[in-house]
């Protein structure tokens, strides 16, 4: 099959954001013998389908989008990176967002999401055509020059994400136990933002940490963040990382070393003095090399039935 | 040696299209047995290798750095990566001080590395025998691992690499004009897998300069579109030793530069222009002989006498 990419919904601002979300789905369609666009600045008619990001803020490109469907049989999914919960709670419930994708969600062919939401979804207007698609391993996202000698780590801590205050509390606790902590924030000093770097340049700055931190950007976070995740195991980095509430299932969680928000700067300072954090790191990538396969996880989510009938005709 | 690739002086907006020009050397690098940091976000002392990619506009960096190798002398290794043409006054007079910034360091830095053959600016600033031209060649680590063979599967016409100023949006709408697309990259809104997949879909990569003052061809845009095994069709005005990079692109002069990529385009040779521009271009170049030339200047001997490390 043929897979075109295509982000009309997006700010040009958000584009560079998507890498952590569009690749690793891309490159698990290739290696499941795919051919994909991962840009194409238009629709295209089938038998090629689009994928789209869910963020449709926009009532007219939302009309747009129907009525390509409708009219010329556009054939499209959607990619789901953000939890759905959040969209259509937004802005006291008035939020386009939500309104817009419970409207593209029925006729939709397909809808992939990376975060545990498939009910949601369903529930939501895209009965039976929901798939969850686990983020794993992948050689093509692996970084071909990790650091495995704990000399060559000269990042004590990097916080992967925006610098909210609940983040921010816990960089302000490792820096007054003298740990150093490295944020890929544009608030922070220097204004680097995770959403400006290139991946190689990320995975450049990742790789040499002794630790990564993956915090929710407030409390009372459902899901994982797996693109964070999923960067930080392909580059070698051990992470640390807020254990999600009692209850949810976690998945790359398994991969880190995750505890309770309070515990964070302990855990951050544990590793680091330990000495063990490049094996502990490699050790991690290990194992989700060993037991997550990004391309069997698109293998799974191309086993909606709406593939069976887009492959055949 | 441990190569320190510091980015810091440079926005983050600009680090999106920085890849297309310090990969290749960093491949290059690990190629010949040496590791890197492509983002550094600090200058570090030897043995550690210091590579600044030239764009100094802010005065306090400058002296900070000039006070460490005033203090470390030959203890920290300073390195500077040049890809402009430090004459081409419309480039370096955007910031006052870029060019002052520049020729401050130069007095001081270990080793120049320039992408452009400038030896009497070199020359004039006393640093030409630590200067050396870096060519770009082929490396296999650069190479795009999703090439497409298939003419079918090509679907973008012509991508214009650069921004789409004047000189170069006359040709992008004499394209557009004849019917067929042409996608500039811009390179400060797209990230680079959305442009890297266009370059790899594309029939032609157009490479011009931004205006007939320009000198030297763009090694970096070239080397892009060879790695793609896309068609590069290039302006040819370059007469200096960096003008061998047209053997491996179709060059012609401006004029003729849309003609040129309409009659590639509706050929359907395309495909075929690209595979054979990369199968020469691999055969005849090498970003590891490259990078193993520029590593023949008077410190990296030094460094390698003293075990990697500078003298102590």
């Amino acid at each position: 099959m043929i897979f075109s990419f295509t982000y009309p919904n997006l700010p040009l601002g958000e584009l560079r954001a998507l890498p952590d979300l569009v690749l690793p789905v891309a490159d698990g369609l290739i290696e499941n013998g795919h051919h994909v666009m991962r840009f194409s600045s238009a629709l295209w008619p089938a038998p090629v389908i689009n994928v789209l990001v869910e963020q449709f803020t926009d009532d007219a490109l939302t009309e747009e989008l129907l009525k390509a469907r409708a009219e010329h049989g556009i054939r499209f999914g959607l990619l789901c990176g953000d939890d759905i919960g959040d969209a259509t709670a937004a802005e006291g419930g008035t939020s386009r967002r939500g309104a817009n994708l419970r409207r593209l969600l029925p006729v939709a062919d397909f809808v992939w999401t990376v975060l545990p939401q498939v009910a949601a979804l369903e529930a939501a207007g895209a009965q039976g055509s929901v798939a969850l698609v686990r983020l794993g391993f992948s050689p093509r996202a692996l970084n071909p020059d990790l650091v495995p000698e704990p000399g060559l780590r000269g990042f004590d801590a990097v916080l992967y994400g925006d610098g909210t205050p609940y983040r921010l509390a816990v960089v302000d606790e490792l820096r007054r136990r003298n740990i150093a902590c490295f944020c890929l924030d544009q608030a922070s000093s220097p204004p680097l933002s995770w959403r400006a770097m290139p991946p190689q340049l990320a995975g450049d700055i990742l790789s040499r940490a002794k630790v990564v931190i993956d915090l929710a950007e407030g409390p009372g976070r459902r899901f994982e963040a797996p693109t964070r995740l999923s960067r930080a195991l392909h580059n070698g980095v051990v992470t640390v990382s807020e254990q999600l509430a009692a209850g949810a299932a976690p998945d790359l969680q398994r991969y880190t070393a995750a505890v309770p928000y309070a515990g964070i700067a302990d855990q951050c300072q544990r590793i680091i003095e330990s000495g063990m954090f490049a094996e502990l790191g490699m050790a991690a990538l290990a194992k989700f090399r060993q037991e997550t396969s990004m391309r069997d996880s698109m293998a799974a989510a191309l086993r909606l039935p709406a593939f069976a009938r887009l492959a055949g005709s | 040696m441990i190569f320190n690739f510091y980015l810091l002086n440079h926005h983050e907006t600009s680090l999106n299209s920085l890849g297309d020009l310090t990969e290749p050397i960093c491949h290059g690098l690990i190629e010949n047995g040496h590791r890197v940091i492509r983002f550094g976000t600090e200058l570090h002392t030897a043995p550690m290798v210091n590579v600044l990619l030239e764009f100094f506009i802010d005065d306090a960096f400058v002296d900070h750095i000039l006070r460490m190798k005033g203090e470390y002398g030959d203890r920290f290794v300073l390195g500077l990566l040049c890809s402009e043409d430090p004459e081409d006054r419309i480039v370096m007079d955007i910031f006052p001080n870029r060019l002052p910034n520049l020729e401050r360091l130069l007095a001081v830095a270990d080793f120049v590395w320039t992408l452009l053959p400038v030896p009497s600016f070199y020359e004039r600033m006393g640093c030409a025998d630590r200067t050396a031209v870096l060519h770009y060649g082929f490396s296999p680590a650069y190479l795009d691992r999703d090439l497409i063979t298939e003419p079918a599967r090509r679907d973008i016409d012509a991508v214009l690499y650069g921004n789409e100023h004047g000189y170069r949006a006359k040709v992008a709408e004499a394209i557009r004009r004849r019917g067929h697309g042409c996608f500039v990259t811009r390179r400060e809104y797209y990230p680079a897998f959305m442009t890297d997949d266009l370059i790899r879909r594309a029939k032609v990569l157009i490479d011009m300069r931004r205006g007939p003052g320009v000198r030297f061809l763009s090694p970096t845009r070239i080397v892009k579109g060879l790695h793609s095994a896309t068609a590069v069709v290039s302006e040819r005005f370059d007469t200096s030793e960096i003008a061998t990079l047209y053997r491996y692109t179709t060059s012609c002069d401006y004029a003729d530069i849309a003609e040129r990529c309409i009659e590639i385009i509706r050929s359907r040779q395309a495909v075929g222009l690209g595979l054979s521009g990369l199968e020469r271009f691999r055969a005849e170049t090498s970003m590891k002989a490259s990078i193993g030339r520029v590593l023949r200047l008077p410190v990296f001997e030094r460094l390698a006498a003293t075990g990697g490390g500078a003298a102590a």
